[in-house]
């Protein structure tokens, strides 16, 4: 029986079979912003103050990628004791060119990508908080 | 006459966000606000501005390099030439007063903003005093006022009276301000019954805590003169420090102010408006004789900081007031003031001139 | 009253170290300050004006500490100003203070930038909110990782610049970090931080500060006169660019590319790899000497790992970087610009001691802040006028 899950952040991501990251496009520019932009478009160029919600391309290729070999300070709350170092990637998505950082998918390390793979948005837990599963978008490698 | 030599800045336009006890936006859409506000009332785009110079605070913020979140807000896209003083904007825009005097840009915009409704100020400004001495008493900024009104009251250079005086008159000004956040009309005698909150400070006698910010845009003559039909001159613009230590100065003179407007110029002319960043009551008495204005001189038209107190915003704000009293309201001559520092540590003068 | 010329007549430091706990804030800065006036033959009464600079207050607990240092840094009775742009800072201090002079707003001028990290968290202060588990290294690592896949360059070159540096450090008294036996094998064994940021590739945590003595034409051609070579400032840049938007490259900023494009057209340079004779970077993480040395158009595109892996940006190169050991030797954040800055001087003053460039005339100094974001240059000359225009 899967504990309570929720999303680590509201908003930013969906939680079903094919999650997509939520962003915001501006409707007098077009720009799209993740994380969400409200308020003011951030386009020099743009006065707009109106944006509408938008799924995001749930597919991309690996700009970059890293990994956090030595357990961040608090506030970071560590999923495992002892710890064990996570992979980030910066990917840009296929449809908008934006750049995303995220965790890599459960299990993958930075030996496992490299710049111009091909990846996909899954959602896996963070960690858990008082019986509360927070759940986290992260990006998978997709099989060629 | 101002305006005739090519290195004369002026300020051609500004804007002021609401004041607000606490804003639902962030400092970088404030900010975003009022620089648009502020080229548009100087008749430019953001593309136009040469050089960017904000003033804020990262503990006001609660958030180390907060300022860099800010630059959305100036339209840094092609890179532009910014800077940013961990000072108020009155600062920021000494900064940018100084840039254009170099020659090869002529526009420039300075901003000051903060959000003090984060934070408890009593928290936050023990900080700013000398870590080993000062700052383990848990004195904060309204506790050192309290010295320095203290000081003043027992020297008989200014009564409770004429300081719930000063409260009274300055939100009753407020009340034609839409800039103001505490207005309305007070009876200093009800104001004087009220119980101390910081002997001898009673509430009035405190600024409010606000969240807001401003914009402003200078240029030199040339441009000044193509784009505004009535630019306000700076024609004099100093500031001077202290000693930190409250206790190894004269707390009922402010000589750094009296330095500051005597390098600006201050004599050379009758100043109608004065706006000084006076947040307490009883530094209204102390820095108009630190001036040496007369009784000529109407003072903080706009209810000043014990109308609306934006700390970071605050010295930005008296500048633009002082502005407005000669662009929009026919004055010759004006003051803003701004300052820094426990009792008055650091003061800033700049004088305007109409055409 | 356009432009007038300005002179760099004294410059300290303090001796960069984990912990400088024998001295306060105040004795830090003054440890510096006191060298530059020495340096420059001058008294805290002869100074017109203090700036100070330095990053985010949060690394000391001490707010606006400009106010606290008023009384250490001489600064009663006259002007004094603090700016802050993230780790750009040190060089902005600089140009700021400079530009007193420039204007003709004041004769002399001090600026102090400084950095006191032991006294607090410096990872909490880095980090800051939501993006705290990064850490610095985290936050640079991708581009790293971009840069290499983009240029092709071998995984080793990272090393070298790490090992060169920290060779130079051996030769400057005042850097934190004194590592004899460093090695490309020895860097490569280290732990991994940040992939592919090893613990050797990267920056110290430093407390340090220091101090530049800045005057006019006058003030400088009397120390030259009296045989204190000044270095004069040829040009000096800034720029700012967002953090974040579609079509963004940290790799190759926009900002630096503006940047340098402007410092150059200042100082009259239009080929910066022969023209300029050695350059003080801030390079905090080892790729990024290569980096800069292409977003700075000193190198190609691509081909700036190049000039590490042969050897031109050694000491004895023929473009030397980071002569004094760098921000990889010492970093305290707030005052490394300005030893960037001040490094570039003491070169073309002959005072670099055993780091010394032999013949140094036209040297580059560089400061960055935040996310690849903030960028601060200037060019300095022992000549008014070294390209004989």
């Amino acid at each position: 029986m899967p504990a309570t899950q929720v999303p680590a952040i509201a908003g930013w991501f969906t939680t079903d079979d094919q999650p997509h990251l939520l962003g915001t496009r501006c409707t007098t520019c077009g720009t799209v912003f993740f994380p969400r932009a409200e308020g003011f478009c951030r386009n020099p160029s743009c006065r707009g103050r109106e944006f509408e919600e938008t799924a995001l391309a749930r597919t991309g290729t690996v700009w970059s990628y890293t990994d956090a070999q030595y357990q961040p300070p608090p506030p970071y709350v560590a999923a495992t004791d002892p710890y064990v170092p996570f992979a980030l990637a910066a990917v840009e998505l296929s449809d908008e060119h934006l750049v995303v950082l995220g965790q890599l998918a459960d299990g993958t390390t930075v030996d496992d990508v490299k710049v111009g793979d091909t990846v996909e948005l899954v959602v896996e837990p963070l960690y858990e908080i008082d019986g509360v599963e927070h759940l986290i978008y992260r990006w998978k490698k997709v099989s060629a | 006459m101002p305006g005739q030599n090519p290195d004369d800045i002026a300020i051609i336009g500004w804007s002021i966000s609401p004041m607000e006890r606490h804003t639902g936006k962030t400092e970088a859409q404030l900010l975003l606000e009022v620089v648009t506000g502020a080229v548009e009332d100087a008749g430019i785009t953001r593309r136009e501005v040469d050089f960017t110079c904000a003033g804020s605070c990262d503990y006001v913020a609660g958030q180390a390099f907060s300022f860099v979140q800010n630059i959305d807000a100036v339209g840094a896209w092609p890179p532009k030439r910014d800077s940013h003083v961990e000072m108020d904007g009155a600062w920021a825009l000494y900064e940018a007063w100084i840039r254009l005097q170099l020659g090869d840009i002529d526009v420039a915009c300075a901003m000051g903003s903060g959000r003090s409704s984060t934070a408890d100020p009593a928290l936050i400004y023990p900080m700013e005093m000398d870590p080993f001495y000062l700052a383990p008493l848990g004195a904060d900024a309204m506790s050192f006022a309290a010295l320095q009104a203290r000081a003043l009251l027992d020297s008989g250079k200014v009564t409770e009276r004429q300081m719930a005086e000063i409260a009274a008159r300055t939100r009753r000004d407020a009340k034609e301000s839409p800039y103001a956040q505490v207005k309305g009309d007070f009876d200093a005698d009800a104001l004087l019954r009220e119980d101390y909150v910081r002997s001898p400070l009673r509430k009035h006698d405190l600024p409010p805590i606000t969240d807001g910010a401003c914009a402003m845009v200078i240029a030199r003559a040339d441009k000044a003169k193509e784009l505004c039909p009535n630019p306000v001159w700076i024609t004099g613009f100093d500031h001077y420090a202290e000693l930190h230590y409250p206790g190894m100065r004269d707390l009922r003179e402010s000589r750094s102010t009296t330095l500051a407007a005597k390098a600006a110029g201050i004599g050379e002319g009758a100043v109608e408006v004065a706006e000084i960043q006076a947040a307490f009551t009883h530094e209204e008495p102390l820095l108009v004789e630190a001036l040496g204005l007369g009784a000529d001189t109407v003072v903080n038209p706009s209810g000043g900081p014990l109308a609306a107190n934006p700390i970071m915003a605050t010295g930005l704000i008296r500048i633009a007031e002082a502005a407005r009293q000669i662009r929009d309201n026919g004055k010759h001559r004006t003051l803003g003031h701004s300052t820094s520092g426990p009792c008055l540590q650091q003061n800033l003068v700049c004088i305007l001139e109409g055409n | 009253m356009a432009h007038q010329p300005c002179a760099v007549v004294g410059v300290g430091q303090t001796h960069h170290k984990t912990r400088r706990w024998d001295v306060s804030l105040g004795g830090l800065v003054r440890e510096a300050a006191g060298r530059a006036l020495e340096d420059a033959q001058m008294d805290w009464k002869d100074i017109d004006a203090v700036v100070i600079g330095k990053a985010p207050d949060l690394f000391e607990g001490v707010m606006k500490p400009e106010l606290y240092l008023t009384d250490a840094l001489g600064a009663a009775g006259k002007p004094m100003f603090r700016v802050h742009t993230a780790g750009s800072v040190g060089g902005t201090t600089g140009i700021v203070a400079a530009h007193h002079v420039e204007t003709g707003r004041h004769k002399r001028v001090l600026a102090v930038a400084y950095q006191k990290q032991s006294e607090g968290n410096a990872q909490f202060a880095l980090g800051s909110g939501r993006g705290a588990s990064l850490g610095a290294g985290g936050a640079f690592a991708p581009y790293m990782r971009a840069y290499i896949a983009r240029s092709g360059a071998p995984m080793d070159v990272g090393p070298m610049v790490a090992v060169k540096d920290r060779q130079n450090a051996m030769k400057n008294p005042y850097a934190h970090l004194k590592l004899a036996d460093i090695s490309i094998d020895t860097v490569k064994a280290s732990p991994m931080l940040w992939d592919p940021i090893h613990y050797l590739e990267s920056c110290p945590s430093s407390d340090g500060a220091c101090a530049v003595v800045f005057t006019d034409e006058e003030g400088g051609k009397a120390a030259e006169k009296a045989g204190r070579q000044p270095a004069w400032i040829l040009a000096s840049a800034v720029r700012s660019e967002p953090s974040q938007f579609p079509g963004r490259d940290p790799v190759r900023p926009q900002g630096a590319v503006d940047c340098a494009t402007d410092v150059y057209k200042q100082a009259g340079i239009t080929n910066p790899r022969e023209q300029i004779d050695c350059a003080e970077i801030y390079v905090p993480f080892s790729w990024l000497e290569p980096m800069w040395l292409e977003a700075h158009l000193i190198a190609e595109e691509g081909t700036g790992w190049k000039m590490t892996e042969s050897g031109d940006t050694a000491l004895g190169g023929s473009f030397p970087v980071n002569m004094s050991g760098g921000v990889l030797s010492s970093n305290p954040i707030g005052a490394s610009g300005l030893l960037r800055f001040s490094e570039a001087a003491l070169q073309v003053r002959g005072m670099a001691g055993e780091h010394q460039v032999d013949g140094a005339k036209v040297a580059l100094g560089q400061a960055y802040g935040a996310a690849n974001q903030y960028f601060s240059m200037w060019v300095v000359s022992n000549s008014l006028d070294p390209f004989g225009k």
